[in-house]
């Protein structure tokens, strides 16, 4: 049971404040409001009270979410518990409400004033409206009318301020406690400001950017690089949901709660808003999903802009809000190491400066100048004893007062400086870095720099000059990639962003270039050269290799050879995670696809079944963002144009919804992806006639319906009757054939009227290790990839027919397949061993036609990495790349689908049998 | 023509003005590459012979993790077949084709050194000549036995002013000539 003091205390202190902040001691009081809550709700307690109770959960529960962040990040923590306590006020039952100022709005947090049964509640609301100033209780009572607003409203507002423009303050007071100084900002901004007005008009001139704000920013953009796949996961929820997935209706719930927190955290209150009546209504029993997916593709919208704002600026909080007009130079310790804008330039900086200013200049470099001295002392200590907190605290302050003066002289240089070594130094306080003596080094370093930046500024005319020289810029890299480039900071997170895995020529935007990965396999990945670091030194100090001219055994031999196998199988792992890390799961890709059917769907007023298959096939990054073009083309159009409406339907004796198949699967080493209709299928008639009429065919010509089908690829030809707004302009397919041919891939088309079609991409996966098979044929060792393999035949004689000398029929089962000399195929002259000597391999091309490959034997089975064979000479279209063997030379791999598609085109070029649509 | 003299020679012009020029031996011929577009001598390794490929393919070389095809210079230069010996080379270049580089590497008997060519020592070829391939040949210098040929990097992954076939018309080629 709650007891009154219980809640009492609650209220009292509604928000624990410690420095450093501790996420323990928040996590308890957050449990006891909550375990408070659901008693109070229980007894049946007084409504608004609840309601209050439960913002205050809802809030501190999103704080709590976004905590991480926030260990590093002292200054945040501390700002928005004092904001929080700002907000709601400690409330003491015997004693009247603190001096409400002039402004009787800023007063919001008390706004449950209803007496009640309940006598806890009622008591301590009550209480101090009696004792308060009675205009107080006025407009405490004009604004009981809509607690939630004014209370949302306030939090918004005070969320809002780390965002935007400060006023100037004194110097001194960002000198002295951090804690005093902040809410006496927010005091003094707030009344200043009045609260009224959302937003402030831009102080346009050079900006002051606090301390704070660095955070800002850097937690927007960790709430939007960690929300946006979840965006996206969440239109997948949404429809689920629609379908009667509780499950999935229960998780989107949770979500936008979530959201919602963290949207009011960011003082984006429009979004918050709109997310909170949703989650009212999901509350309430509904389910908008019209207004969810709605929702959703607001925050999308946001997010894109966002993003693309920030690869003009690098900078998330210029993209946000007009307000921020920082000047390019400050930037998030998210995209800091990344961005050559946001590094330090070597040379001489420049900052405007106004006169009077100057005198804090020169209070800065005598202050600055103490700092340093004790600053010295600490980083010594800690080179003796590393965690020393003392130590520690003493080098984070100084670091934390530099960079606020900085900022507040708009020093940006030095405040990037100072702001790399404290985040290093918040990251070794909260233990997720241990300061060597390579680290301690580092600090001594860039200490060193950050003092001579400081003691060589200058102001003249109305601008402060700082010297940068290169090695700063160097070092501040050095700071953001220890701090960047820790695992153990890293692997906490569920999922964390990693920079591009290739080289340095996209350095575009800073969100765009990176890379989603799965925790777990970069754990793998660590784990793994772990392991190898050991084997190989195991090898290294093997007596074998220690000692020489002396004769060993057989028994030490094997010893060495096995440590060296060790190490083999750790390589290899090494190398398939590693050549994992740019394959990601179709599955986001899929759902957008879902999301797109629906619209259309809806919008051409034909109701479908949206089926996914093989929604965990793993494909390139690159591919995933490549293919999403061309698949929102063939979408579209296959709602549009293939599946009829439905009365259509009905009379043609189909389900009234039509059936839409997106799938995706990997198939002798390529990557398949389809997509499926059971409309009203491509008209080899009416193609034609439109095919004649552009010219592309002859009238009268015999043409197999393939390739009337790939007329549709062709650029403007289309033959809707009438241009929708979705397609039918003759663009889509030819832009669809265009980037799949870029990707490397090709597209097949099957279609029976009446029946449906079926559009089948196939790429290839360039990146892939694949199980190669090596065999020998025509005196030249090539690999088969295993992918692409069925079984493996030793042929009997007889087993194999002649007809000529060039086809050779295998007998498999009872069915003749066609049989395929490799070396004929290569093209080598070798002459090729009798049929019972060599080996057949079965090989299918997905759609029932197989072929046997005729090799002189099998060498080995290894994994290999397809490499590229360049550009400079033509490539044989049989061979898909290269591969370096164990052997360390070069082997060629075969394009099975190639052979395949060469083998059926080559002898039978009209056999091909009739495309059936489900294989 | 031996290696110590072109050495020498190498050293003794070094300093003067004109572009270096790597020499090298391939048949009978003496030619030489700007060094610009060298990217590395390699001692003459096997290399994994790409079937259907023009005469000239000698195959492919993994070149640090890198797939590079290598061409038969003697072959490229007056259809004779290479016979690599202990002095034979790789050498890797880097041209350019539609504005992208490429690299591969050409097969060659000997590598002699580099030197120091003004363009006043260059001479264009004479007409005429139909043992080498002049779209190739971009100059001739040295006086005697000494004759060297300056080629064109770009020109060695070309025959007569002409990109190799593209794949599948090389394929079709090939066949035919099997039928």
């Amino acid at each position: 049971m709650t007891d009154k003091s219980t809640l009492h205390d609650l209220l009292a202190h509604p928000f624990p404040v410690t420095d450093p902040p501790n996420p323990e001691f928040f996590h308890a009081w957050l449990h006891a409001l909550e375990s408070a809550l659901v008693q109070v709700r229980e007894l049946g307690g007084d409504e608004s009270l609840i309601l209050r109770l439960q913002r205050l959960a809802d809030l501190s529960a999103a704080l709590l979410e976004g905590s991480s962040a926030w260990v590093d990040a002292e200054g945040k923590w501390v700002q928005l518990t004092s904001l929080i306590r700002e907000t709601l006020p400690p409330l003491k039952l015997d004693e009247p409400l603190p001096a409400i100022p002039e402004s009787s709005s800023v007063i919001a947090p008390i706004t449950t004033q209803t007496p009640s049964a309940d006598p806890i509640p009622a008591e301590a609301m009550t209480a101090p409206s009696v004792t308060g100033d009675p205009r107080s209780i006025e407009s405490r009572a004009s604004e009981t009318s809509k607690p939630m607003a004014s209370f949302s409203d306030r939090l918004e507002q005070a969320m809002r301020q780390p965002m935007r423009q400060r006023k100037r303050h004194q110097p001194v007071l960002a000198m002295t406690s951090k804690g005093a100084r902040l809410e006496k900002e927010i005091e003094e901004d707030e009344e200043e400001e009045g609260l009224s007005q959302p937003k402030e008009p831009v102080i346009s001139d050079a900006p002051l950017i606090p301390a704070s704000q660095v955070l800002d920013m850097s937690l927007l953009v960790l709430f939007l690089e960690s929300n946006f796949g979840e965006l996206d996961r969440m239109d997948g929820l949404a429809m689920d949901a629609e379908q009667g997935n509780t499950e999935a209706r229960a998780e989107i719930t949770r979500k936008i709660h979530t959201l919602k927190g963290e949207l009011g955290l960011l003082g984006l209150s429009d979004e918050t808003a709109f997310l909170h009546r949703l989650e009212n209504q999901l509350n309430q029993g509904e389910f908008p999903v019209e207004a969810i997916l709605e929702a959703i593709k607001r925050l999308k919208s946001m997010w894109e802009r966002l993003v693309e704002a920030s690869k003009h600026s690098g900078q998330y909080a210029l993209a946000y809000e007009a307000e921020s007009t920082g000047s390019g130079t400050l930037t998030t310790s998210q995209n800091a190491a990344s961005h050559n804008a946001s590094e330090l330039t070597a040379g001489l900086q420049t900052y405007p400066m106004r006169e009077d200013e100057s005198i804090f200049l020169a209070d800065f470099k005598t202050e600055a100048a103490e700092h340093f001295q004790s600053l010295a002392g600490f980083i010594l200590e800690l080179d003796q004893e590393p965690e020393k907190p003392d130590a520690i605290n003493g080098v984070f302050r100084v670091y934390h007062t530099i960079k606020g003066v900085a900022g507040f002289l708009h020093l940006s240089c030095i405040q990037l400086m100072a702001h790399g070594l404290e985040s290093l130094v918040a990251r070794a306080r909260s233990r997720q870095i241990a300061l060597d003596a390579k680290l301690i080094g580092l600090l001594l370093n860039a200490t060193d720099s950050l003092k001579e930046m400081i003691q060589q500024s200058f102001y003249s005319e109305g601008k402060a000059t700082v010297m940068v020289h290169e090695k700063a810029a160097e070092l501040l890299q050095q700071l953001h990639a220890v701090e960047q480039g820790r695992v153990e900071a890293l692997a906490r997170a569920k999922q964390i962003e990693t920079g591009p895995t290739g080289g340095g020529d996209s350095r575009q935007g800073a969100v765009e270039d990176s890379l989603r990965i799965s925790a777990k396999k970069l754990d793998h990945l660590f784990d793994a050269l772990g392991e190898i670091v050991i084997a190989q030194s195991m090898i290294a100090a093997d007596p074998l290799l220690q000692t020489s001219g002396r004769v060993f055994d057989r028994k030490e031999l094997l010893a060495l050879r096995q440590k060296i196998q060790a190490s083999q199988t750790i390589l290899n792992q090494v190398q398939q995670v590693t050549l994992s890390l740019r394959m990601i799961s179709i599955k986001p890709t899929f759902v957008k696809m879902a999301r797109l059917a629906r619209d259309v769907s809806q919008k051409t007023n034909k109701p479908i079944d949206f089926v996914k298959e093989g929604e965990d096939t793993e494909i390139d990054k690159s591919f995933a963002e490549k293919l999403s073009d061309p698949l929102v083309h063939m979408i579209r159009n296959s709602i549009d144009h293939g599946i009829e409406p439905t009365p259509e339907r009905l009379r043609a004796g189909k389900s009234e919804k039509g059936r839409l198949t997106l799938r995706a699967y990997h198939r002798s080493g390529r990557l398949f992806i389809e997509i499926e209709d059971d409309g009203k299928g491509l008209d080899t008639d009416v193609l034609m006639r439109k095919a004649i009429e552009r010219g592309l065919a002859q009238e009268g010509a015999k043409l197999e319906p393939e390739t009337i089908f790939r007329f549709i690829l062709e650029p403007g030809f289309s033959t809707a009757q009438q241009v929708t707004d979705l397609s039918g302009r003759g663009v889509g397919m030819d832009v669809v054939r265009q980037s799949i041919e870029a990707l490397g891939g090709a597209l097949a088309i099957h279609s029976a009227k009446g029946q449906g079609t079926r559009f089948t991409l196939s790429l290839p996966l360039t990146l892939a290790i694949i199980n190669g098979m090596f065999v020998k044929a025509g005196g030249q060792v090539f690999i088969i990839p295993s992918l692409a393999m069925t079984e493996v035949v030793n042929p009997s004689p007889g087993q194999v027919q002649s007809l000529s000398d060039e086809d050779h029929l295998l007998e498999l089962r009872g069915k003749w397949i066609k049989l395929m000399r490799l070396s004929d195929a290569m093209g080598l002259t070798a002459k090729p061993p009798p049929f019972h000597e060599g080996v057949a391999i079965i090989v299918e091309d997905g759609m029932g036609y197989s072929l046997a490959i005729f090799v002189d034997s099998i060498l080995s089975r290894e994994q290999v990495v397809i490499k590229p064979l360049g550009e400079a000479i033509p490539i044989p279209e049989a061979v898909q790349g290269g591969a370096v063997g164990s052997d360390g030379c070069v082997h060629l791999i075969i394009d099975v689908p190639v052979l395949l598609s060469k083998s059926m085109q080559a002898r039978q070029p009209h056999a091909r049998p009739q495309e059936v649509l489900n294989p | 023509m031996t290696t110590a003299s072109l050495a020498e020679t190498g050293k003794r012009t070094a300093k003067s003005r004109g572009d270096k020029i790597l020499f090298f031996r391939t048949g009978e011929h003496l030619c030489g590459i700007p060094i610009a577009g060298v990217v590395r001598i390699l001692q003459f390794q096997h290399v994994t012979p790409l079937p259907s490929s023009q005469p000239q393919v000698m195959g492919m070389l993994n070149l640090q993790g890198r797939i590079l095809p290598v061409l038969d210079m003697a072959m490229r230069m007056s259809r004779r077949t290479f016979q690599p010996d202990d002095n034979a080379c790789i050498v890797v270049v880097q041209a350019e084709r539609d504005g992208k580089p490429i690299q591969f590497g050409i097969a060659v008997e000997e590598v002699l050194g580099v030197q120091d060519i003004s363009p006043s020592e260059i001479q264009p070829p004479p007409p005429g000549l139909d043992g080498i391939d002049l779209s190739l040949v971009k100059g001739i210098t040295g006086s005697g036995s000494d004759l060297r040929l300056l080629i064109e990097v770009e020109g060695i992954c070309k025959t007569q002013n002409q990109d190799f076939l593209p794949p599948h018309l090389a394929q079709e080629l090939h066949s035919e000539t099997k039928v």
